[in-house]
Protein backbone atom coordinates (compact mmCIF):
# COMPACT_ATOMS: atom_id res chain seq x y z
CA UNK A 1 0.00 0.00 0.00
CA UNK A 2 2.78 2.40 0.70
CA UNK A 3 4.76 1.97 -2.51
CA UNK A 4 1.76 3.03 -4.30
CA UNK A 5 1.38 6.34 -2.75
CA UNK A 6 4.85 6.89 -2.37
CA UNK A 7 4.65 5.53 -6.70
CA UNK A 8 2.24 7.99 -7.25
CA UNK A 9 3.75 11.00 -5.47
CA UNK A 10 6.95 10.35 -7.32
CA UNK A 11 5.40 10.35 -10.90
CA UNK A 12 5.15 14.00 -11.48
CA UNK A 13 8.99 14.31 -10.07
CA UNK A 14 11.15 14.58 -13.19
CA UNK A 15 14.78 13.47 -13.70
CA UNK A 16 17.30 14.90 -15.66
CA UNK A 17 19.16 12.45 -18.10
CA UNK A 18 22.00 13.01 -20.91
CA UNK A 19 22.33 11.34 -24.28
CA UNK A 20 25.70 10.59 -25.59
CA UNK A 21 25.44 13.87 -27.78
CA UNK A 22 25.38 16.27 -25.46
CA UNK A 23 21.66 16.65 -25.24
CA UNK A 24 19.71 16.81 -22.47
CA UNK A 25 15.90 15.49 -21.77
CA UNK A 26 13.61 16.19 -18.64
CA UNK A 27 11.46 13.02 -18.33
CA UNK A 28 9.31 12.02 -15.30
CA UNK A 29 10.80 9.76 -12.61
CA UNK A 30 8.53 6.72 -12.99
CA UNK A 31 8.83 6.93 -16.82
CA UNK A 32 12.38 7.05 -16.52
CA UNK A 33 12.56 3.89 -13.94
CA UNK A 34 11.14 1.82 -16.63
CA UNK A 35 14.49 1.40 -17.01
CA UNK A 36 16.42 -0.75 -14.29
CA UNK A 37 19.92 0.76 -15.15
CA UNK A 38 18.53 4.59 -14.62
CA UNK A 39 16.48 3.66 -11.91
CA UNK A 40 19.73 1.84 -9.79
CA UNK A 41 21.35 5.30 -10.86
CA UNK A 42 18.78 7.27 -9.25
CA UNK A 43 18.99 5.03 -6.43
CA UNK A 44 22.63 5.13 -6.35
CA UNK A 45 22.95 8.72 -6.51
CA UNK A 46 19.86 9.35 -4.56
CA UNK A 47 17.97 13.24 -5.14
CA UNK A 48 21.71 14.87 -5.64
CA UNK A 49 21.49 13.66 -8.97
CA UNK A 50 22.07 16.75 -11.40
CA UNK A 51 21.69 14.82 -14.82
CA UNK A 52 22.01 11.16 -15.39
CA UNK A 53 24.61 10.54 -18.18
CA UNK A 54 23.73 8.01 -20.61
CA UNK A 55 27.18 7.40 -22.87
CA UNK A 56 25.78 4.78 -25.10
CA UNK A 57 22.53 6.06 -26.19
CA UNK A 58 22.21 9.22 -28.75
CA UNK A 59 19.51 11.50 -28.50
CA UNK A 60 17.10 10.54 -31.55
CA UNK A 61 17.24 7.04 -29.58
CA UNK A 62 16.65 8.02 -26.54
CA UNK A 63 13.27 9.58 -27.25
CA UNK A 64 12.05 7.32 -29.11
CA UNK A 65 12.94 4.91 -25.95
CA UNK A 66 11.32 7.46 -23.54
CA UNK A 67 8.05 7.83 -25.65
CA UNK A 68 7.94 3.88 -24.86
CA UNK A 69 8.40 4.57 -21.08
CA UNK A 70 6.28 7.28 -20.86
CA UNK A 71 3.41 4.84 -22.62
CA UNK A 72 4.08 2.20 -20.37
CA UNK A 73 4.38 4.17 -17.18
CA UNK A 74 1.46 3.07 -15.72
CA UNK A 75 -0.23 -0.43 -15.15
CA UNK A 76 -2.39 -1.25 -17.71
CA UNK A 77 -5.50 -1.87 -17.01
CA UNK A 78 -7.99 -5.11 -19.19
CA UNK A 79 -9.55 -2.04 -21.01
CA UNK A 80 -6.58 -0.36 -22.33
CA UNK A 81 -5.00 -3.31 -23.52
CA UNK A 82 -5.71 -4.20 -26.61
CA UNK A 83 -5.11 -0.25 -27.39
CA UNK A 84 -1.66 -0.80 -25.96
CA UNK A 85 -1.34 -4.17 -28.42
CA UNK A 86 -2.19 -1.71 -30.89
CA UNK A 87 0.04 1.15 -29.48
CA UNK A 88 3.41 -1.32 -29.31
CA UNK A 89 2.92 -2.94 -32.39
CA UNK A 90 3.20 0.48 -34.57
CA UNK A 91 5.90 1.07 -32.09
CA UNK A 92 8.50 -1.31 -33.07
CA UNK A 93 7.24 -1.20 -36.89
CA UNK A 94 10.20 1.63 -37.15
CA UNK A 95 13.30 1.13 -40.26
CA UNK A 96 16.07 -1.11 -40.01
CA UNK A 97 18.81 1.28 -38.96
CA UNK A 98 16.45 3.16 -35.64
CA UNK A 99 15.29 -0.74 -34.78
CA UNK A 100 19.11 -1.48 -34.45
CA UNK A 101 19.99 1.59 -32.07
CA UNK A 102 16.51 0.92 -30.07
CA UNK A 103 17.36 -2.61 -29.78
CA UNK A 104 21.15 -1.67 -28.04
CA UNK A 105 19.47 1.22 -26.10
CA UNK A 106 17.01 -1.43 -24.39
CA UNK A 107 19.58 -3.59 -23.47
CA UNK A 108 22.00 -1.08 -21.81
CA UNK A 109 18.89 0.75 -19.72
CA UNK A 110 17.83 -2.99 -19.55
CA UNK A 111 14.01 -2.37 -20.33
CA UNK A 112 13.18 -6.33 -19.82
CA UNK A 113 9.46 -5.38 -21.47
CA UNK A 114 10.30 -3.30 -24.60
CA UNK A 115 13.58 -5.88 -24.90
CA UNK A 116 11.60 -8.67 -25.15
CA UNK A 117 8.92 -6.62 -28.27
CA UNK A 118 11.78 -5.21 -30.25
CA UNK A 119 13.43 -8.85 -30.26
CA UNK A 120 9.54 -10.48 -30.99
CA UNK A 121 9.94 -7.96 -34.23
CA UNK A 122 13.42 -8.76 -34.74
CA UNK A 123 12.51 -12.53 -34.86
CA UNK A 124 9.19 -11.92 -36.86
CA UNK A 125 11.54 -10.68 -39.81
CA UNK A 126 13.25 -13.36 -39.76
CA UNK A 127 11.02 -16.03 -39.96
CA UNK A 128 10.26 -17.88 -42.98
CA UNK A 129 13.14 -16.17 -44.78
CA UNK A 130 15.94 -17.80 -46.70
CA UNK A 131 19.17 -16.61 -45.63
CA UNK A 132 19.84 -14.71 -48.25
CA UNK A 133 16.84 -12.73 -48.14
CA UNK A 134 18.02 -12.36 -44.29
CA UNK A 135 20.97 -11.01 -45.40
CA UNK A 136 19.53 -8.59 -47.51
CA UNK A 137 17.13 -7.63 -44.89
CA UNK A 138 19.42 -6.36 -41.80
CA UNK A 139 22.64 -5.42 -44.77
CA UNK A 140 24.82 -8.51 -43.13
CA UNK A 141 27.46 -9.63 -45.43
CA UNK A 142 28.24 -13.34 -46.00
CA UNK A 143 31.64 -14.45 -44.61
CA UNK A 144 31.42 -17.67 -44.76
CA UNK A 145 33.63 -19.52 -47.59
CA UNK A 146 31.57 -20.99 -50.46
CA UNK A 147 32.93 -24.74 -48.61
CA UNK A 148 31.71 -23.23 -45.11
CA UNK A 149 28.06 -22.42 -46.27
CA UNK A 150 27.50 -25.63 -48.33
CA UNK A 151 28.33 -27.71 -45.26
CA UNK A 152 26.50 -25.67 -42.93
CA UNK A 153 23.09 -25.72 -45.44
CA UNK A 154 24.36 -29.54 -46.26
CA UNK A 155 23.21 -30.67 -42.22
CA UNK A 156 19.51 -29.89 -42.75
CA UNK A 157 19.63 -29.36 -46.67
CA UNK A 158 15.83 -30.14 -46.64
CA UNK A 159 15.58 -26.73 -44.40
CA UNK A 160 16.39 -24.81 -47.19
CA UNK A 161 14.37 -26.32 -49.89
CA UNK B 1 25.11 9.58 -45.08
CA UNK B 2 23.35 6.40 -46.36
CA UNK B 3 26.03 4.53 -46.54
CA UNK B 4 27.61 5.54 -43.17
CA UNK B 5 24.74 4.55 -41.04
CA UNK B 6 24.63 1.14 -42.65
CA UNK B 7 28.14 0.63 -42.07
CA UNK B 8 27.03 1.71 -37.94
CA UNK B 9 24.68 -0.87 -37.83
CA UNK B 10 26.22 -4.21 -37.34
CA UNK B 11 23.50 -6.70 -37.11
CA UNK B 12 26.12 -9.25 -37.21
CA UNK B 13 28.08 -8.35 -33.87
CA UNK B 14 24.84 -7.75 -31.50
CA UNK B 15 25.32 -8.94 -28.50
CA UNK B 16 25.13 -12.88 -27.64
CA UNK B 17 22.22 -11.84 -25.11
CA UNK B 18 20.40 -10.22 -27.56
CA UNK B 19 20.82 -12.88 -29.75
CA UNK B 20 19.30 -15.20 -27.48
CA UNK B 21 16.36 -13.65 -27.19
CA UNK B 22 15.93 -13.25 -30.79
CA UNK B 23 16.65 -16.92 -31.20
CA UNK B 24 14.42 -17.80 -27.88
CA UNK B 25 11.05 -16.59 -30.21
CA UNK B 26 12.40 -18.63 -33.67
CA UNK B 27 11.38 -22.28 -34.28
CA UNK B 28 13.77 -24.85 -35.54
CA UNK B 29 13.62 -24.40 -39.35
CA UNK B 30 14.18 -20.80 -38.72
CA UNK B 31 17.08 -21.25 -36.59
CA UNK B 32 18.53 -23.51 -39.34
CA UNK B 33 18.24 -20.85 -41.79
CA UNK B 34 19.65 -18.45 -39.25
CA UNK B 35 22.94 -20.43 -38.41
CA UNK B 36 23.36 -19.75 -41.96
CA UNK B 37 23.50 -16.11 -42.56
CA UNK B 38 26.85 -15.43 -41.09
CA UNK B 39 29.59 -16.82 -38.78
CA UNK B 40 28.93 -14.98 -35.19
CA UNK B 41 25.48 -15.92 -35.86
CA UNK B 42 26.27 -19.59 -36.49
CA UNK B 43 28.04 -19.61 -33.51
CA UNK B 44 25.62 -17.80 -31.29
CA UNK B 45 22.86 -20.12 -32.79
CA UNK B 46 24.75 -23.53 -32.10
CA UNK B 47 25.57 -22.54 -27.99
CA UNK B 48 22.28 -21.91 -27.95
CA UNK B 49 20.37 -24.97 -29.10
CA UNK B 50 23.28 -27.30 -27.03
CA UNK B 51 22.55 -25.16 -24.14
CA UNK B 52 20.68 -27.20 -21.03
CA UNK B 53 18.30 -23.97 -21.16
CA UNK B 54 17.37 -24.70 -25.05
CA UNK B 55 16.10 -28.50 -24.41
CA UNK B 56 13.80 -27.77 -21.49
CA UNK B 57 12.07 -25.51 -23.86
CA UNK B 58 8.63 -26.82 -25.14
CA UNK B 59 8.58 -27.53 -28.58
CA UNK B 60 5.70 -27.72 -31.28
CA UNK B 61 5.36 -30.81 -32.71
CA UNK B 62 5.34 -31.39 -36.55
CA UNK B 63 3.81 -33.82 -38.69
CA UNK B 64 5.48 -36.78 -40.34
CA UNK B 65 4.05 -38.86 -43.07
CA UNK B 66 6.03 -41.32 -44.81
CA UNK B 67 4.93 -41.14 -48.60
CA UNK B 68 5.18 -44.22 -49.79
CA UNK B 69 2.54 -44.72 -52.72
CA UNK B 70 2.15 -48.24 -52.84
CA UNK B 71 2.03 -50.45 -49.79
CA UNK B 72 4.58 -53.09 -50.00
CA UNK B 73 2.27 -55.21 -48.02
CA UNK B 74 -0.62 -54.99 -50.54
CA UNK B 75 1.68 -55.33 -53.46
CA UNK B 76 4.89 -57.54 -52.18
CA UNK B 77 6.12 -58.01 -55.98
CA UNK B 78 7.13 -56.88 -58.01
CA UNK B 79 9.01 -53.92 -56.13
CA UNK B 80 9.51 -51.71 -59.04
CA UNK B 81 10.78 -48.04 -57.91
CA UNK B 82 8.03 -46.15 -58.55
CA UNK B 83 6.32 -47.91 -55.28
CA UNK B 84 8.53 -46.11 -53.31
CA UNK B 85 9.25 -42.76 -52.76
CA UNK B 86 12.55 -41.17 -51.54
CA UNK B 87 11.56 -38.92 -48.88
CA UNK B 88 9.56 -38.64 -46.10
CA UNK B 89 6.64 -35.93 -45.51
CA UNK B 90 6.91 -33.19 -42.64
CA UNK B 91 4.76 -30.61 -42.32
CA UNK B 92 5.07 -27.64 -40.06
CA UNK B 93 2.11 -26.15 -37.98
CA UNK B 94 3.65 -22.65 -37.76
CA UNK B 95 4.79 -22.19 -41.06
CA UNK B 96 1.43 -24.37 -42.24
CA UNK B 97 5.03 -25.47 -44.87
CA UNK B 98 5.36 -29.42 -46.18
CA UNK B 99 8.79 -29.97 -46.25
CA UNK B 100 10.76 -33.65 -47.52
CA UNK B 101 13.11 -35.36 -45.60
CA UNK B 102 14.66 -38.63 -46.22
CA UNK B 103 12.68 -42.01 -46.37
CA UNK B 104 12.79 -42.84 -42.94
CA UNK B 105 12.23 -46.18 -44.15
CA UNK B 106 15.37 -46.19 -46.43
CA UNK B 107 17.13 -48.80 -44.68
CA UNK B 108 14.46 -51.09 -43.99
CA UNK B 109 14.53 -52.83 -47.66
CA UNK B 110 13.05 -54.33 -49.82
CA UNK B 111 9.94 -54.51 -47.43
CA UNK B 112 9.94 -51.60 -45.67
CA UNK B 113 9.40 -50.45 -42.42
CA UNK B 114 7.07 -49.02 -39.79
CA UNK B 115 6.71 -46.82 -37.15
CA UNK B 116 5.68 -48.08 -33.61
CA UNK B 117 6.30 -44.87 -31.89
CA UNK B 118 7.99 -41.44 -31.64
CA UNK B 119 8.97 -39.82 -28.67
CA UNK B 120 11.71 -37.08 -28.09
CA UNK B 121 12.08 -36.56 -31.60
CA UNK B 122 12.79 -40.26 -32.62
CA UNK B 123 11.15 -42.83 -34.19
CA UNK B 124 11.02 -46.23 -33.56
CA UNK B 125 11.29 -47.95 -36.61
CA UNK B 126 10.46 -52.02 -37.11
CA UNK B 127 12.10 -53.27 -39.99
CA UNK B 128 9.38 -55.63 -42.13
CA UNK B 129 12.12 -58.20 -43.40
CA UNK B 130 14.40 -58.87 -40.54
CA UNK B 131 11.93 -57.64 -37.97
CA UNK B 132 14.39 -55.37 -36.34
CA UNK B 133 14.15 -52.43 -34.26
CA UNK B 134 15.63 -49.39 -34.40
CA UNK B 135 15.79 -45.91 -33.48
CA UNK B 136 16.08 -43.05 -35.81
CA UNK B 137 15.98 -39.23 -35.86
CA UNK B 138 14.56 -38.06 -38.55
CA UNK B 139 16.07 -35.03 -38.52
CA UNK B 140 19.81 -36.00 -38.87
CA UNK B 141 19.11 -39.48 -39.84
CA UNK B 142 21.47 -40.65 -36.35
CA UNK B 143 20.48 -44.32 -35.89
CA UNK B 144 20.87 -46.51 -32.82
CA UNK B 145 19.91 -50.11 -32.66
CA UNK B 146 17.88 -52.02 -30.43
CA UNK B 147 17.78 -55.93 -29.34
CA UNK B 148 15.52 -57.22 -31.97
CA UNK B 149 12.41 -58.65 -31.01
CA UNK B 150 11.79 -61.69 -32.93
CA UNK B 151 10.97 -62.87 -36.34
CA UNK B 152 8.45 -59.95 -37.87
CA UNK B 153 6.09 -63.01 -38.29
CA UNK B 154 5.62 -64.30 -34.97
CA UNK B 155 5.62 -61.49 -32.52
CA UNK B 156 3.50 -58.27 -33.30
CA UNK B 157 5.37 -55.13 -31.73
CA UNK B 158 2.11 -52.58 -31.27
CA UNK B 159 3.71 -49.33 -29.78
CA UNK B 160 6.95 -48.22 -28.01
CA UNK B 161 7.89 -46.12 -25.55
CA UNK B 162 11.08 -43.98 -24.66
CA UNK B 163 12.08 -43.19 -21.30
CA UNK B 164 14.01 -40.10 -22.40
CA UNK B 165 15.87 -37.89 -25.12
CA UNK B 166 18.85 -40.66 -26.38
CA UNK B 167 20.66 -37.74 -27.80
CA UNK B 168 21.12 -36.61 -24.32
CA UNK B 169 22.16 -39.41 -22.46
CA UNK B 170 23.20 -43.04 -23.87
CA UNK B 171 20.63 -44.14 -20.53
CA UNK B 172 17.67 -44.57 -21.47
CA UNK B 173 15.82 -47.12 -21.91
CA UNK B 174 13.14 -48.42 -24.02
CA UNK B 175 9.19 -50.30 -23.66
CA UNK B 176 7.56 -52.28 -26.29
CA UNK B 177 4.03 -53.71 -26.05
CA UNK B 178 3.89 -56.59 -28.36
CA UNK B 179 2.14 -60.20 -28.75
CA UNK B 180 1.09 -62.62 -31.41
CA UNK B 181 -1.08 -60.49 -33.37
CA UNK B 182 -2.14 -57.16 -33.29
CA UNK B 183 -5.32 -57.79 -30.69
CA UNK B 184 -3.57 -60.37 -28.75
CA UNK B 185 -0.70 -57.93 -28.37
CA UNK B 186 -0.93 -58.50 -24.00
CA UNK B 187 3.01 -58.34 -22.77
CA UNK B 188 5.53 -55.45 -22.16
CA UNK B 189 9.32 -55.89 -22.61
CA UNK B 190 11.58 -53.60 -21.12
CA UNK B 191 14.98 -52.86 -22.59
CA UNK B 192 17.99 -50.82 -20.62
CA UNK B 193 20.17 -49.02 -23.72
CA UNK B 194 24.15 -49.16 -22.82
CA UNK B 195 23.95 -52.55 -20.74
CA UNK B 196 26.22 -55.95 -20.96
CA UNK B 197 22.58 -57.58 -21.38
CA UNK B 198 21.36 -56.12 -24.66
CA UNK B 199 17.66 -57.74 -24.61
CA UNK B 200 13.83 -57.47 -23.77
CA UNK B 201 13.01 -58.52 -20.44
CA UNK B 202 9.54 -59.29 -19.67
CA UNK B 203 7.33 -57.71 -17.08
CA UNK B 204 4.21 -57.06 -15.89
CA UNK B 205 1.53 -59.75 -16.39
CA UNK B 206 -0.22 -61.05 -19.48
CA UNK B 207 -3.28 -58.69 -19.94
CA UNK B 208 -4.42 -56.25 -22.67
CA UNK B 209 -3.41 -52.60 -22.22
CA UNK B 210 -5.59 -49.14 -23.26
CA UNK B 211 -2.24 -47.08 -23.27
CA UNK B 212 1.05 -46.95 -21.35
CA UNK B 213 3.67 -43.65 -20.68
CA UNK B 214 6.33 -42.40 -19.64
CA UNK B 215 6.82 -39.91 -17.50
CA UNK B 216 9.95 -38.81 -15.25
CA UNK B 217 11.22 -42.45 -15.56
CA UNK B 218 7.92 -44.04 -14.51
CA UNK B 219 5.78 -45.82 -16.61
CA UNK B 220 1.85 -45.37 -16.31
CA UNK B 221 0.19 -48.83 -17.27
CA UNK B 222 -3.77 -48.86 -18.04
CA UNK B 223 -4.95 -52.28 -18.11
CA UNK B 224 -8.05 -53.32 -19.84
CA UNK B 225 -10.22 -53.79 -16.75
CA UNK B 226 -9.19 -50.36 -15.67
CA UNK B 227 -6.24 -51.15 -13.14
CA UNK B 228 -3.67 -48.35 -13.51
CA UNK B 229 -0.08 -49.62 -12.31
CA UNK B 230 2.63 -47.19 -11.95
CA UNK B 231 6.26 -48.96 -12.30
CA UNK B 232 9.49 -46.85 -11.28
CA UNK B 233 12.13 -47.77 -14.40
CA UNK B 234 15.00 -45.26 -12.80
CA UNK B 235 18.13 -46.93 -13.34
CA UNK B 236 16.64 -50.40 -13.24
CA UNK B 237 17.56 -53.21 -15.06
CA UNK B 238 13.83 -54.30 -14.83
CA UNK B 239 11.10 -52.27 -13.44
CA UNK B 240 9.52 -52.39 -10.29
CA UNK B 241 6.23 -52.04 -9.93
CA UNK B 242 5.13 -48.95 -7.09
CA UNK B 243 1.44 -48.72 -7.42
CA UNK B 244 -1.56 -50.10 -8.32
CA UNK B 245 -5.02 -48.68 -8.38
CA UNK B 246 -8.59 -49.31 -9.71
CA UNK B 247 -11.55 -47.15 -9.18
CA UNK B 248 -14.99 -49.14 -10.09
CA UNK B 249 -17.16 -46.28 -9.97
CA UNK B 250 -14.92 -43.82 -12.30
CA UNK B 251 -14.46 -46.84 -14.61
CA UNK B 252 -17.75 -47.00 -16.02
CA UNK B 253 -16.58 -44.80 -18.79
CA UNK B 254 -14.86 -47.85 -19.89
CA UNK B 255 -18.03 -49.29 -20.38
CA UNK B 256 -18.52 -47.52 -23.53
CA UNK B 257 -17.17 -48.51 -26.74
CA UNK B 258 -14.07 -46.40 -27.08
CA UNK B 259 -12.21 -46.69 -29.93
CA UNK B 260 -9.47 -45.60 -28.28
CA UNK B 261 -7.73 -43.71 -25.17
CA UNK B 262 -4.39 -41.99 -24.51
CA UNK B 263 -2.60 -41.17 -21.49
CA UNK B 264 -0.90 -37.40 -22.08
CA UNK B 265 1.50 -35.75 -19.56
CA UNK B 266 0.10 -32.09 -19.39
CA UNK B 267 1.86 -29.77 -17.11
CA UNK B 268 2.59 -32.23 -14.77
CA UNK B 269 -0.44 -34.08 -14.35
CA UNK B 270 -1.40 -37.27 -16.10
CA UNK B 271 -4.88 -37.30 -18.01
CA UNK B 272 -7.04 -39.70 -19.90
CA UNK B 273 -7.95 -39.16 -23.55
CA UNK B 274 -11.48 -41.16 -24.41
CA UNK B 275 -12.17 -41.07 -27.89
CA UNK B 276 -15.98 -41.21 -27.59
CA UNK B 277 -17.33 -41.09 -31.36
CA UNK B 278 -15.79 -43.86 -33.69
CA UNK B 279 -17.10 -42.01 -37.00
CA UNK B 280 -15.42 -40.22 -38.96
CA UNK B 281 -14.76 -37.58 -36.63
CA UNK B 282 -14.00 -38.21 -33.35
CA UNK B 283 -14.51 -36.90 -30.28
CA UNK B 284 -13.14 -36.66 -27.10
CA UNK B 285 -13.40 -36.95 -23.00
CA UNK B 286 -10.68 -35.62 -20.97
CA UNK B 287 -10.41 -36.97 -17.18
CA UNK B 288 -7.79 -36.22 -15.01
CA UNK B 289 -5.41 -38.73 -12.41
CA UNK B 290 -5.92 -37.97 -8.94
CA UNK B 291 -4.31 -40.44 -6.30
CA UNK B 292 -5.90 -37.92 -3.46
CA UNK B 293 -8.67 -39.80 -2.88
CA UNK B 294 -12.03 -40.27 -4.23
CA UNK B 295 -12.46 -40.89 -7.86
CA UNK B 296 -8.74 -42.19 -9.33
CA UNK B 297 -10.08 -39.95 -12.83
CA UNK B 298 -11.74 -36.97 -12.46
CA UNK B 299 -13.77 -35.71 -15.54
CA UNK B 300 -11.81 -32.55 -17.02
CA UNK B 301 -14.10 -29.64 -18.32
CA UNK B 302 -11.55 -27.82 -20.16
CA UNK B 303 -8.23 -28.09 -21.51
CA UNK B 304 -7.48 -24.17 -20.80
CA UNK B 305 -4.51 -22.85 -22.59
CA UNK B 306 -3.44 -26.69 -23.49
CA UNK B 307 -3.51 -28.30 -27.17
CA UNK B 308 -2.97 -31.78 -27.09
CA UNK B 309 -1.53 -34.21 -29.61
CA UNK B 310 -2.53 -37.86 -29.38
CA UNK B 311 -1.72 -40.84 -31.87
CA UNK B 312 0.66 -43.92 -32.00
CA UNK B 313 3.14 -41.16 -30.82
CA UNK B 314 4.37 -40.41 -27.05
CA UNK B 315 1.04 -37.69 -26.44
CA UNK B 316 2.09 -34.24 -26.29
CA UNK B 317 0.78 -31.36 -24.84
CA UNK B 318 1.58 -27.50 -25.18
CA UNK B 319 0.57 -23.63 -24.04
CA UNK B 320 -1.23 -22.41 -26.67
CA UNK B 321 -0.13 -19.03 -25.31
CA UNK B 322 3.63 -19.91 -26.23
CA UNK B 323 2.19 -21.04 -29.72
CA UNK B 324 -0.13 -19.15 -31.02
CA UNK B 325 -0.62 -21.53 -34.41
CA UNK B 326 -2.46 -24.25 -32.05
CA UNK B 327 -5.36 -23.83 -30.93
CA UNK B 328 -6.17 -23.53 -27.14
CA UNK B 329 -8.35 -26.36 -25.22
CA UNK B 330 -8.40 -28.53 -28.28
CA UNK B 331 -7.55 -32.47 -28.93
CA UNK B 332 -5.28 -32.60 -32.61
CA UNK B 333 -5.50 -36.30 -33.76
CA UNK B 334 -5.54 -37.89 -37.11
CA UNK B 335 -7.87 -40.70 -38.21
CA UNK B 336 -8.14 -42.71 -41.09
CA UNK B 337 -10.89 -42.02 -43.80
CA UNK B 338 -12.57 -44.70 -45.73
CA UNK B 339 -14.15 -42.64 -48.37
CA UNK B 340 -10.95 -41.47 -50.08
CA UNK B 341 -8.48 -43.57 -48.40
CA UNK B 342 -6.37 -41.46 -46.46
CA UNK B 343 -5.66 -39.62 -43.14
CA UNK B 344 -7.90 -36.71 -41.97
CA UNK B 345 -6.18 -34.49 -39.81
CA UNK B 346 -8.13 -32.68 -37.24
CA UNK B 347 -8.14 -30.91 -33.89
CA UNK B 348 -11.59 -31.35 -31.45
CA UNK B 349 -12.61 -27.98 -29.32
CA UNK B 350 -13.75 -29.09 -25.99
CA UNK B 351 -15.80 -25.72 -25.31
CA UNK B 352 -17.19 -25.68 -29.18
CA UNK B 353 -17.83 -29.58 -29.03
CA UNK B 354 -16.83 -29.28 -32.60
CA UNK B 355 -14.33 -30.90 -35.02
CA UNK B 356 -12.19 -28.67 -37.41
CA UNK B 357 -10.85 -30.63 -40.41
CA UNK B 358 -7.00 -29.57 -40.72
CA UNK B 359 -6.01 -30.72 -43.73
CA UNK B 360 -6.47 -34.69 -45.69
CA UNK B 361 -3.51 -36.71 -46.76
CA UNK B 362 -4.85 -39.11 -49.81
CA UNK B 363 -1.56 -40.56 -50.45
CA UNK B 364 -1.44 -42.09 -47.01
CA UNK B 365 -1.68 -46.24 -46.59
CA UNK B 366 -3.60 -47.11 -43.99
CA UNK B 367 -0.72 -48.95 -42.26
CA UNK B 368 1.70 -45.70 -42.58
CA UNK B 369 -0.06 -43.62 -39.93
CA UNK B 370 1.07 -39.78 -39.70
CA UNK B 371 2.94 -39.37 -36.74
CA UNK B 372 3.04 -36.13 -34.38
CA UNK B 373 6.82 -35.88 -33.61
CA UNK B 374 8.87 -33.05 -31.65
CA UNK B 375 11.96 -32.05 -34.35
CA UNK B 376 15.42 -32.68 -31.99
CA UNK B 377 17.50 -31.89 -35.27
CA UNK B 378 20.50 -31.17 -33.33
Amino acid sequence: MASSTSGSSSSSKVVKIRSSDNENFEVEEAAAARSETIKKLLEDVGDDADVIPLPNVDAKTLVKVMEWCKKHMDDVDELNKEEMKTWDAEFVDMDQSCLYNVLLAANFLNIKELLDQLTQKVADMIKGKSPEEIRATFNIKNDFTPEEEAEIRKQNAWAFE
Amino acid sequence: MAGNKAEKQKWSELPPEIMELILEKLGCVDIMRFKAVTKSWCLVANSYVSSPLYSQIPKSPWLIYPTIRKHPLFYPSPQSPEDHNDHSGLFNFAEKKAYKIKNVFEECKPLGGYVLGSSHGWLVIRDRTSGDLFLLNPFTSAKIQLPSAGNHNDVVVRKAFLSSDPSLSESFSVVIWHGWSNDRCRRLSYHMHGQEHNTWTLFGSEDRYWDIIYYNDQLYVLRLNGLLEVWESRNRLIPTKIAAVRDETTWQWLEYSITNLNLVESLGEILCVVCIQGAARYKYNVYKLDFGGGKLWKKVKTLKDQAVFVGRNQSVSLSAREFPELERNSVYYSSWNLHYMGYDLCLYNLEEDDVVLLMKHKHFSRCLTPFWIVPNPW
